[in-house]
């Protein structure tokens, strides 16, 4: 059995190039499947599970390019204005130097320049990014000493850059901000996904299911080195070929300016080499000295110091201005410069910064191994040590309580799951706000609106696939998507809810209270975005559609959903989301969502291994349920905006344009619910309680009370907006209307097509699955939403008295009577005053 | 090396685990040709005891030595002769079988003709060969298991450390997995066989050892067991000795 130092050297290198090959193998898993493919097609069983993180990963590149491009389009803009001194030069401020000039006549330059400073530095809210002309207060400065207010009158001219600093507004600027952003958002993925996807199955040297490579007679040190070349080399590897750099590049494919992503990316590949090294000592000493519970808080604080040097190198690739003074520094040193080629930068700036990276990056992470396997040598450690008994739940046992206690808990408790709920997109908004306070100050509504959405629906979206990979069972969970998801979900329901639509409400106010930027007018914005989160949670999950429950879906008692009802929901989630983001790109998103989802579900019922979905299921016996009133809802809005699309196309949005939408939708919508429930087939929900019928006289006092209640509060919020305290109004009512066909429209059809929505169908299937309390602030709420502007709050009043109205009396006659009234006297109001 | 001498041998050997004694004070030997099942419930520490042999963890106290080297300071070395059979192992899925077995066989230094001989003999016996081109991961236990037995006989090995070796394998399987087990032991192999398939054991081992909470509770040949606790079979042995009978 001995054997020669030669021949036991050359056998180790041999065995090290080996290791290094199947490591390289897992790694990047679909590249490993291909090369497998073709040299026999029977594949592993978790080939699919990589197709579909291929997948996952390209929906959300293509998600996050959207996200994060308008995001960093404000980003680049404000932090060069902050590095190269130049300013946001809108048409507001146009205006005012406009207004000012005469009293400019006979000043000296000093006094103008300081004057111009000022007016400059004064940000006025934005009406469209058109406005944004880069220039720098000397440029305005010139521009006004050569030709006076001259040409400036003409703002066209003006902004299509003659004084404009630099080529901003389309080509090289589009590209390089969306270049970021499918970078920003596919490293992200990338690094959160892949690494840890990939290291829940494999970690070759230390994980406890391949103990079996401890057994072999190779030296720690052998074997950790092997890890860490093989991780050192294949995980920026696997970066490069598996996520989207390739994809990035070719889509971008063009002269367009690569200098900061390029260094972002190279030095967080670097990074993660020095990070892989200290993982891979620290999961060792980890793994001897403590329990195993200690051993995942160590990892997630290791994963987390990966992201927050990512976030940190990239923030200091984009900030002008940073409240740490070492993003400056890097700021300032990075190499190249806008509009300079790739190959130049490379070749100038970049090739010592690399170097000195991978410098620190090699001497970290081979420290770190060599340390390791040092003292794993010595027997302080071993490879394989000591676990808890309690792994995973800490000492205390879960008790019992509520759902959401219990699932709160696990949450706490189960480290990846905190990590990727709460703490990562905690980190992104809370980094955001420390290394780059000139984004956050110039966010507008929008962007803090696409900020919540997107950790939102990246709390409920791309967690869950991800717990499905680092769960036990998750990779046949997997073939079943998005059934799996809906399972999952509906498992988690309550928690998700929660956690996805509190994330957003917090961004929401910090980000308002940040950025110190508050309209009332986009009050309905903020709570359409996280309604928005709310549903998509819920939508996606099948919650909608679903009972609140909590099966087991692993053990199959999770009954299953028909597909038809599955794909429902995702048509459901797509066309709210077009809804939500009425305008530019979020249809395309929305509807990509749905297409990715739709896709998925097609791709497996194709394939003939995944039964699940061919089996033929049990249809569940109707019931009503929030969904019912919100497709009402949906009907009507969506008819009105076809009405009003197809009067805009033949003849102008008129009057009487807005009026048939209006008219049309509401009959379409009302149709639509008496077909549903026909086709449904069951009554609609009892009311709750005994309670009969409310006397006439009284109910006639309760909506006299309750229309002078309303009213007031709907007058005296108008008079409240005229204050201007919270900022601008929208429009004015009634101004251009004729006061009859006002009337009839807002006292007549109005009340009637609303209530017989709103009360009639919405609350009354609420209450089929929510208690009494719930239906009438959840109807009230929806039918606040829907009403846009700054109504707001006395419209939810009215939702609120309406509902309220509608289930003493079980009509919805006194509701439209009330409804009426308050319509009649806001008319009434805004045509008097 | 004396033949007559234990080629494994513990000596009041104690693993904790904080205040958890999962090993205390257990001696055991192992000689040449022997075949020796460690028996105990679930959480006896017999798993425990096989990591500690294979160097996988350090004993909190006493002595392990296998072929007079000492377990985890000469790991190296005794783990170059000694074969390993987890209980359930799993293996890279992106390898096939043969790939992980020409792995393990490059590790241990062996020529591809050794480890192609070992495949056509031991392989053929357990009909695991023509499947060794097919992914580890899309392998089932049973296939599995035989695939682990491969792994830990390609260098034949002068001790043979199996954790439930016939866990998952049906009856054919298991009857030409013993067949192999046996011819090990003739070729002068010794053999620790930690299982609780009480049966099986008492079949198969010349001697056992029973743990209960860490601690030795009875060792001798079956027969020797079955006399002192007067009763039939091992399993009766097993339920007296570990006092799971009483209920």
């Amino acid at each position: 059995m001995s054997d020669s130092t030669d021949k036991r050297r050359s056998g180790a290198v041999r065995a090290l190039v080996v290791l290094m090959w199947f490591r390289f193998r897992h790694m990047t898993g679909w590249l490993g499947d291909w090369y497998a493919k073709h040299r026999n097609p029977t594949l592993p069983k978790n080939t699919k599970g990589s197709v579909f993180f291929i997948l996952l990963g390209s929906l959300f590149l293509v998600q996050g390019f959207f996200l994060t491009h308008k995001m960093i389009t404000t980003y680049a803009e404000r932090s060069l204005s902050m590095r190269e001194g130049v300013v946001s030069f809108d048409r507001f401020t146009y205006e005012t130097l406009v207004e000012e000039a005469p009293d400019w006549e006979g000043r000296s330059n000093e006094e103008i320049e300081e004057r111009l400073e000022f007016i400059l530095s004064t940000r006025s809210f934005r009406t469209g990014k058109d406005d944004l002309i880069p220039v720098t207060t000397d440029q305005v400065l010139e521009a006004y000493r050569e030709r006076g207010f001259e040409g400036w009158a003409d703002y066209e001219i003006f902004s299509r850059g003659e004084i404009t600093l630099r080529e901003f507004q389309g080509g090289v600027r589009e590209r390089f901000t969306r270049l970021l952003g499918m970078i920003f958002l596919g490293l992200l993925v990338a690094l959160l996904f892949m690494p840890m996807a990939v290291k829940q199955k494999n970690l070759a040297a230390t994980s406890d299911h391949q103990e079996w490579l401890f057994t072999l007679p190779m030296k720690e040190s052998e074997l950790l080195a092997g890890t860490f070349l093989s991780s050192a080399l294949i995980r920026p590897l696997a970066y490069f070929i598996l996520w989207p750099l390739l994809t990035n590049l070719l889509m971008a494919c063009g002269e367009f300016v690569l200098v900061a992503a390029l260094v972002a990316m190279v030095l967080t590949l670097l990074i993660s080499v020095a990070i892989t090294g200290l993982e891979i000592f620290l999961d060792t000493w980890m793994r001897a000295r403590a329990p195993a519970i200690i051993l995942k808080n160590a990892q997630m604080i290791f994963s987390m110091l990966g992201l927050l040097a990512f976030y940190a190198v990239l923030a200091a690739c984009f900030a002008g201005a940073s409240s740490f003074p070492w993003v400056n520094w890097l700021a300032e040193r990075v190499p190249g410069k806008t509009g300079q080629s790739v190959g130049q930068t490379l070749l100038l700036g970049l090739g010592g910064l690399i170097g000195v990276t991978l410098l620190v990056a090699l001497v970290c992470g081979a420290g770190g191994s060599a340390m390791a396997a040092r003292f794993m040598k010595t027997g302080w450690l071993s490879g394989n040590g000591q676990h808890s008994a309690n792994r995973g739940v800490g000492n205390q046992r879960l008790k019992g309580g509520s759902l959401l206690k219990f699932e709160g808990l696990l949450l706490l408790r189960d480290r990846t799951l905190a990590m990727q709920v709460i703490l990562v997109p905690l980190m992104i908004v809370g980094y955001q706000v420390l290394i780059n306070p000139t984004m956050v100050q110039s966010i507008t509504a929008a962007g803090i609106c696409a900020l919540a959405y997107s950790c939102g629906t990246y709390a409920s979206l791309i967690t869950a696939p991800q717990l499905l990979v680092s769960e036990a069972k998750g990779v046949w969970m997997i073939y079943n998507l998005p059934v799996a998801v809906a399972a999952y979900f509906r498992r988690r329901e309550t928690l998700w809810r929660s956690v996805s639509t509190g994330l957003a409400v917090m961004l929401v106010v910090v980000m308002i209270l940040v950025s110190g930027d508050f309209q009332v007018t986009e009050i309905w914005r903020y709570l359409m975005t996280l309604f928005g989160v709310w549903v998509m949670g819920r939508v996606v999950s099948g919650i909608v559609l679903g009972r609140p429950q909590m099966p087991d879906v692993a053990s199959g008692e999770m009954p299953r959903m028909a597909p038809g009802r599955m794909y429902g929901a995702m048509t459901f989630a797509g066309i709210f989301g077009a809804l939500l983001w009425h305008g530019s790109f979020w249809p395309l998103v929305s509807s990509l969502v749905v297409f990715w989802f739709l896709g998925v579900a097609i791709w497996q019922r194709r394939e003939i291994s995944f039964n699940y979905l061919m089996e033929p299921v049990e249809e569940e016996p109707p019931s009503w349920g929030v969904d019912d009133g919100l497709w009402s809802v949906v009907v009507f809005l969506l008819v009105q905006v076809l009405v009003t699309v197809i009067g805009g196309v033949t003849g102008g949005v008129t009057r009487e344009v807005i009026l048939s939408s209006f008219v049309v939708g509401g009959l379409v919508a009302v149709g639509f619910t008496k077909l549903r429930q026909r086709q449904k087939g069951i009554p609609l929900p009892e009311f709750p309680g005994e309670g009969g019928r409310v006397g006439r006289s009284r109910l006639i006092v309760e909506i006299v009370v309750a229309a002078a209640v309303c009213l007031a509060a709907g007058i005296g919020w108008t008079l409240i907006l005229e204050t201007g305290v919270f900022g601008g109004m929208e429009g004015e009512l009634g101004s251009e209307w004729n006061p009859v066909v006002l009337i009839l429209l807002a006292v007549v059809a109005a009340p009637i097509l609303e209530e017989l929505l709103f009360r009639g169908f919405m609350c009354r299937t609420m209450l089929g699955f929510w208690s009494k309390r719930n239906a009438i602030f959840g109807s009230a709420l929806i039918f606040a939403i829907v009403h846009p502007g700054t109504s707001f709050p006395p419209v939810f009043l009215l939702g609120i008295a309406t509902a309220v109205l509608y289930l003493r009396s079980r009509s919805v006659v006194p509701g439209m009577i009330l409804h009426g009234l308050y319509n009649l006297g806001i008319v009434g109001w805004a045509i008097w005053t | 090396m004396n033949p007559e001498q234990p080629i494994l041998s513990l000596e009041n050997v104690s693993r904790h685990f904080g205040d958890c004694r999962a090993v205390d004070g257990l001696s055991l030997q192992v000689g040449r040709g022997e075949i020796v099942g460690l028996l105990g419930p679930n959480g006896a520490g017999k798993t425990t005891t096989v990591k500690m042999l294979m160097g996988m963890i350090r004993q909190t106290a006493g002595d392990l030595s296998l072929f007079g080297m000492d377990c985890f300071s000469e790991r190296n070395e005794v783990q170059k002769r000694v074969g390993f059979l987890p209980d359930e192992p799993n293996f890279q899925s992106h390898l096939r079988g043969i790939e992980l077995l020409e792995f393990v066989g490059k590790v241990r230094g062996l020529s591809p003709e050794v480890i192609t001989a070992h495949i056509d003999d031991v392989g053929g016996e357990l009909g695991l060969v023509d499947d060794l081109g097919e992914f580890a991961s899309n392998y089932s236990k049973g296939m599995r298991k035989k695939l682990a037995f491969l792994m830990a006989t390609v260098h034949k090995p002068d001790l043979l450390i199996m954790d439930e070796p016939t866990n998952g394998l049906d009856p054919v399987a298991t009857r030409s997995f013993l067949e192999l087990v046996q011819r090990c032991v003739s070729d002068g192999s010794g053999v620790l066989y930690s299982t609780h398939l009480l049966d099986q054991a008492e079949k198969v081992c010349h001697r056992c050892v029973v743990m209960n909470r860490g601690q030795l509770v009875a060792e001798g040949t079956v027969e020797s067991l079955k006399r002192e606790s007067a009763v039939e079979t091992l399993e009766e042995v097993f339920f007296a000795v570990t006092g799971e009978g009483d209920v």
